[in-house]
């Protein structure tokens, strides 16, 4: 009997040149020739809740502030917590290996197999975005970091843009490996191409420690 | 190529890049910045197509691509615009609408026998008797159209993209006026978008080398694009000309990518929250008696031929115009050293009096009041005939170019097409917007203006007031503005010339060149009655071509105001619609991507040999082999065990005080008998009590379900139950797993022995019995939650496990089971095993006439419970005792050798009476079989019915017999094992 082992949807057609294991992972940390960006990185395997309560704000999930408006979203504690609607938020650790116990807790939903999530890292990300979607993503005057629900390529999704050089995308699963080839082909006059998990980590930890 | 004007900085060529081209499999060569029928001018090709009807020559006549003039077949491609199109090194390019060589065109003879094609003739000509009228429709269609599509060939579509953008202002236009718009919103701190359809920005005053305040213009201009380029809050967009703006100012356009850009052509949506156009004017066509031979052209085209090509328009020049800009060219080009022999100007008065001055020192016979009458020669311009207006005195010189124009007309096709109404203006002789759609803003030309300080003001004006229009407080710099504006000259009188002078019936005076309409016609429309220019322009076949407006536009409406003797100012302009240019449907698609959705399984049922098919908004293996019956896939489940990947399946989780509540409301059954550990199969209806989902519903813990719908359904699940509780203030949550979990459906007599070995729990049917439902753990720690189901009517599990743990789990399985000769089957042989149970599939075995208890599944509906207001259950109870309804029945084919089809009808004489839902070959009941809807009185089991195959030519019908639709072990024995 192999050893368990979790699958990503997405399988990039790069040579990863360093991989971490994490929970039955297989993280690519960096690929071959990843180049000067923009990056497309595979966040799959990183933990997600979706959080549902009829007082949403006077909740504390794991400790974390919920945000007052729909669209708000608060870092805190590498957790990303991103209010959906009046009921709803989406948390996510952002950190590889960060995981959450909440067996006891009906309110919580474990939901890190049911999206795809990808990161656009780079200061061409805007550039990377228009060309697979027509939402506004960049808007100046709004608060940064924020979600944006709507289409990406016409596939429902939930946009979080971090910050101008990044942004990320989470939508069903199954998309996936499609998903990522027709974004990577969209964006290719950007030169999107795959990055590792490292790629992120730079970008956002350096900017949110 | 031939020697060139010497340089000038007005000039966009780069004299050291030589560029190779064929036409008409001749070498020719250009330079860079040509475009391909600039290149093809300089090697001196004049005759660039045919005209749609008469097969007339067609030479150039613009550079805007303003006609279908110079459509030609560029390296296969039909109908690509040669003065649009940048000229690339080993370009093939041929003519098209032409037999044999444009020169020496085949049709040509055509041209003489335009009496017969009056306007309307299409509708008129040729339909008696009608009986003739196919023949001539088919000669008809063969030889009018313009280029030919090769079908057979492979074009490359991998550099077309698209692109999104979001402005606060858009501004459409890139001359000064456009330029300084988006300067003057840029600076209040907004993104602005500017689109120029040219390759460099300007307008018309790109070519111009007269001075104002000191500087020529063109240099001005360029300082400007400077400054635009410069500006960080300004994105340019240049080759992309805009093709409409819709609602809430959502502004398409498609750009062409310039040598080393990553795309050929890229479709662009920009949404604005303002807009501003200055799209600025083109020349009004001169309709006068030939006024479209080769070697007519409009101003612009000959100033820029010099100006921005270097290229010698022609040797012996004559000028028709209407407007300051024509003599200012004629002058141009006269110190340029062309030789202009004459200009005739429509207007009497009004004249820019030092341009006269400069035009008499430079020895340029001007004679005012005077425009073309008459264009000689055949297939070239040879002389031309130019008269005073009143007809009263004539004059001939002999010319190889004639430069005409009737003066300016608007660029209105933006506004148009955003809703802006329009109405003549008799000051500036120009159609101009008189009710403008909200937050949308002209400048420019197009509002009658000529002064360059002008022009330049207004469309700071236009800017500031796009950025009041995005909230910015902007009066003071508005005030400013506008107190600057007031000191400027403002609009300048227009030229009123209708037609030239000595016009007569106008049978070869052109006011659409596109589709061979003369003024002729015009008359002949009205005389038919069709005397406005919305009928004309259907009836005659005005402006319907490629260039829609840009030619007839403003002249056919003139035209149609002088023909019925009514105002010009209550004409109309005809409506403009997009795309205001033409543009390949290959552009418009965009990349073509391909997304949908894989199982957490695609790759290793790839790899196994699945045959994929689409399934809503899934891919999924179909096949397992090339036999499309799927026997082995069959006969392996039905004796042994398969593994299906079932991960399409919709999977959602509901909680919270009320999630009962929702459930007894969604679903037809007793949902309070739902116990932990148990499967509760029930099914979804509408209000009009057709099913619409099925599937088993599990009670995790108070509270707290767990629940399965078919893969349509997973998509609008929530919204289904939100919908049918939105009045009732319930307290209940749902979450949509169906991507968070992998499926295996593990079925067949050795199901249990293979799932036993991955797993320590105790599967006896004791322990776990038919539709139970356990938590497992199975391989090294892995949960999976497991349904004991007989979906495919033998004993089967249906294990559903973290999609990302889903290849792990198969894994386990493909090991275990290699002792019991494991095989994964494909949806097909799913289908086929169901069937032959007499299991329905929502969507397949029924439809809107037909509800629950119309096909056999009425033991689900909980009758008795009326306090829940289920979905769908007063039209149940309406139509419990209904007789007539039609009825899901099961068949046997009772003739051998027939192989009946999905989709076939039942039928009685020629009565229509139902239809076959599923029909298979059956190895295990050695026949056909299916099931079918059919009318109430031909469901009687034991009847027998007649059913029809439609197979092209053949038609087949065969005899079934009524029989219960479970075909296969119809006690239920071998799934509760």
């Amino acid at each position: 009997m192999s050893a368990v082992f979790r699958r990503s949807p997405i399988i990039f057609d790069r040579k990863a040149v360093e991989k971490k294991g994490s929970l039955g992972w297989e993280v690519v940390l960096e690929f071959e020739g990843e180049g000067g960006g923009p990056w497309l990185v595979d966040l799959s395997h990183l933990q997600r809740w979706d959080y549902q309560h009829m007082e949403l704000d006077s909740t504390a999930p794991f400790g974390l502030s919920v945000p007052a408006e729909p669209g708000q979203v608060f870092i805190q504690n590498d957790k990303c917590i991103a209010r959906m609607n009046r009921t709803q938020a989406m948390i996510t650790c952002l950190r590889t290996g960060d995981s959450i116990e909440t067996r006891r807790a009906v309110e919580f939903t474990d939901m890190t197999d049911a999206y795809c999530m990808l990161a656009v890292v780079g200061p061409e990300t805007p550039c990377v975005m228009e060309h697979v979607s027509n939402l506004d993503l960049f808007k100046p005057g709004r608060k940064m970091p924020f979600l944006t629900q709507g289409p990406i390529m016409h596939i429902p999704a939930q946009v979080v843009t971090l910050d101008a050089g990044c942004v990320l995308m989470s939508f069903s699963r199954g998309y996936g490996q499609s998903f990522a080839d027709a974004i990577l082909h969209a964006a290719s006059g950007c030169g999107l191409r795959p990055g590792g998990k490292s790629v992120f980590n730079k970008r956002f930890f350096q900017k949110h420690e | 190529m031939r020697a060139r004007l010497p340089e000038f900085p007005t000039q966009h060529i780069d004299r050291g890049q030589e560029i190779s081209f064929s036409y008409l499999g001749k070498r020719m060569s250009g330079l860079g910045g040509d475009s391909v029928a600039v290149a093809m001018y300089d090697n001196g090709v004049r005759i660039f197509s045919r005209s749609l009807k008469y097969h007339r020559p067609r030479g150039l006549y613009s550079l805007d691509g303003e006609s279908a003039n110079t459509l030609m077949n560029i390296d296969g491609i039909p109908n690509e615009n040669a003065e649009k199109r940048r000229l690339r090194d080993g370009m093939e390019v041929s003519a098209q609408n032409v037999r044999g060589r444009p020169d020496t065109d085949f049709y040509s003879f055509i041209n003489w026998f335009d009496r017969f094609m009056p306007a309307g003739f299409y509708y008129r000509m040729f339909h008696r008797p009608y009986k003739l009228w196919p023949f001539f429709l088919n000669r008809i269609r063969k030889m009018a159209g313009v280029g030919t599509l090769d079908i057979h060939r492979e074009f490359d579509d991998s550099r077309r993209f698209e692109i999104f953008l979001n402005a606060d202002v858009a501004v459409i236009g890139g001359g000064t006026a456009g330029m300084n718009a988006a300067l003057a919103a840029a600076g209040q701190g907004l993104r602005v978008c500017l689109f120029e359809h040219r390759a460099w920005l300007g307008g018309h005053m790109d070519w111009r080398v007269v001075e104002f305040e000191d500087e020529p213009l063109f240099e001005r201009a360029r300082g400007l694009a400077k400054q635009v380029e410069a500006n960080t809050q300004i994105r340019l967009f240049t080759q992309a000309p805009v093709t409409g703006i819709w609602g809430n100012k959502l502004i398409t356009a498609y750009q062409t990518g310039k040598d080393g850009e990553y795309f050929d052509e890229r479709y662009i949506e920009c949404r604005a929250k303002s807009v501003v156009v200055a799209s600025g004017c083109i020349e009004r066509p001169l309709v006068c008696n030939n006024n479209e031979r080769p070697g007519v052209m409009q101003v612009n085209t000959a100033w820029r031929l010099a100006r921005t090509y270097a290229i010698t328009p022609g040797k012996r020049i004559v000028f028709s115009i209407g407007d300051d800009l024509g003599l200012e060219a004629a002058l141009d080009l006269a110190e340029l050293g062309l030789k202009v022999l004459a200009v005739a100007d429509a207007r009497s008065d009004k004249q820019n009096a030092d341009l006269l001055t400069r035009l008499q020192s430079a020895g340029i016979e001007y004679l005012p009041g005077w425009a073309a009458s008459n264009v000689k020669g055949g297939k070239h311009v040879r002389g031309v005939e130019l008269s005073e207006l009143n007809g009263s005195q004539t004059c001939s010189f002999k010319c190889d170019l004639l430069v005409a124009s009737a003066g300016q007309q608007a660029v209105i096709g933006p506004l148009s097409t955003a809703g802006a109404k329009f109405r003549y203006c008799t000051e500036t002789g120009l159609f101009q917007p008189t009710e403008m759609p909200p937050k949308m803003f002209s400048a420019g030309r197009m509002t009658g203006l000529t002064h360059p300080g002008s022009i330049d003001t207004s469309g700071t004006i236009a800017g500031l007031e796009a950025a009041a229009a995005c909230d910015r407080d902007v009066s003071t710099n508005l005030d400013a503005a506008r107190r600057a504006a007031a000191k400027l000259p403002g609009e300048t009188k227009g030229c009123d010339l209708v037609y030239g002078p000595g016009i007569g019936a106008g049978r070869k005076a052109f006011i659409c060149f596109d589709g061979d309409g003369t003024f002729k016609n015009a008359v002949q429309s009205a005389s038919q009655g069709f005397d406005a220019p919305e009928l004309a322009k259907r009836f005659g076949g005005f402006g319907l071509g490629p260039g829609q407006y840009q030619v007839p536009g403003q002249n056919l409406a003139m035209a149609m105001s002088n023909i019925n003797g009514t105002p010009i100012e209550n004409s109309q302009f005809t409506t403009v619609r997009p795309p205001l240019v033409p543009l390949t449907l290959a552009t418009c698609v965009g990349p073509r991507h391909n997304i949908y959705k894989q199982t957490p399984l695609h790759r290793d049922q790839k790899a196994r040999g699945g045959i994929f098919r689409n399934a809503g908004v899934w891919r999924r293996a179909r096949y397992f082999s090339p036999d499309l019956d799927c026997r082995p896939e069959i006969r392996n489940v039905r004796e042994n065990v398969g593994l299906l990947d079932g991960s399409s399946l919709g999977n959602f989780r509901i909680y919270g005080p009320d999630a009962l509540r929702a459930l007894q409301r969604v679903y037809v059954s007793n949902m309070e008998k739902s116990r932990e550990g148990r499967c509760k199969y029930s099914a979804m209806c509408n209000e009009t009590g057709n099913i619409v989902d099925d599937g088993v519903v599990t009670k995790v813990a108070d509270d707290n379900y767990y629940f399965t719908t078919t893969s349509n359904r997973a998509g609008i699940t929530i919204e289904w139950f939100r919908y049918h509780t939105r009045f009732d203030d319930w307290d209940f949550k749902l979450v949509n797993l169906t991507d968070s979990m992998g499926s295996i459906n593990v079925a067949g007599p050795n199901a249990r022995n293979l799932l036993q070995k991955v797993t320590k729990e105790d599967l006896s049917n004791e322990a776990f019995p038919y539709m139970a439902y356990k938590e497992l753990i199975v391989g090294d720690g892995v949960s999976a939650r497991c349904l004991r189901l007989g979906f495919v009517g033998e004993l089967s599990f249906e294990l559903h496990v973290a999609a990302s743990h889903s290849q792990y789990v198969w894994d386990l399985l493909w090991e275990a089971g290699q002792e019991f000769k494991v095989h994964p089957f494909g949806m097909e042989a799913q289908n086929c095993l169901r069937a032959e149970k007499g299991h329905v599939i929502v969507g397949t075995e029924s439809e809107q006439r037909v509800t629950l208890l119309d096909i056999g599944l009425g033991f689900l509906w909980d009758s008795n419970d009326t306090s829940s207001n289920k979905v769908g259950a007063p039209a149940l109870r309406a139509c419990e005792n209904q007789q007539g309804r039609m009825k899901l029945v099961g068949f046997r084919v009772s003739e051998s050798g027939v192989t009946p089809l999905d989709g076939d009808i039942v039928v009685d004489g020629n009565d229509i009476v139902g239809y076959v839902c599923t029909t298979r070959i059956s190895e295990s009941l050695d026949c056909s079989y299916g099931m079918a809807l059919v009318k109430d009185g031909y469901a009687t089991r034991g009847e027998k019915i007649r059913m029809c195959q439609a197979l092209g030519k053949r038609h087949d019908e065969y005899t079934a017999t009524v029989v219960p639709p479970q075909f296969y072990d119809p006690d239920g024995q071998r799934l509760r094992t």
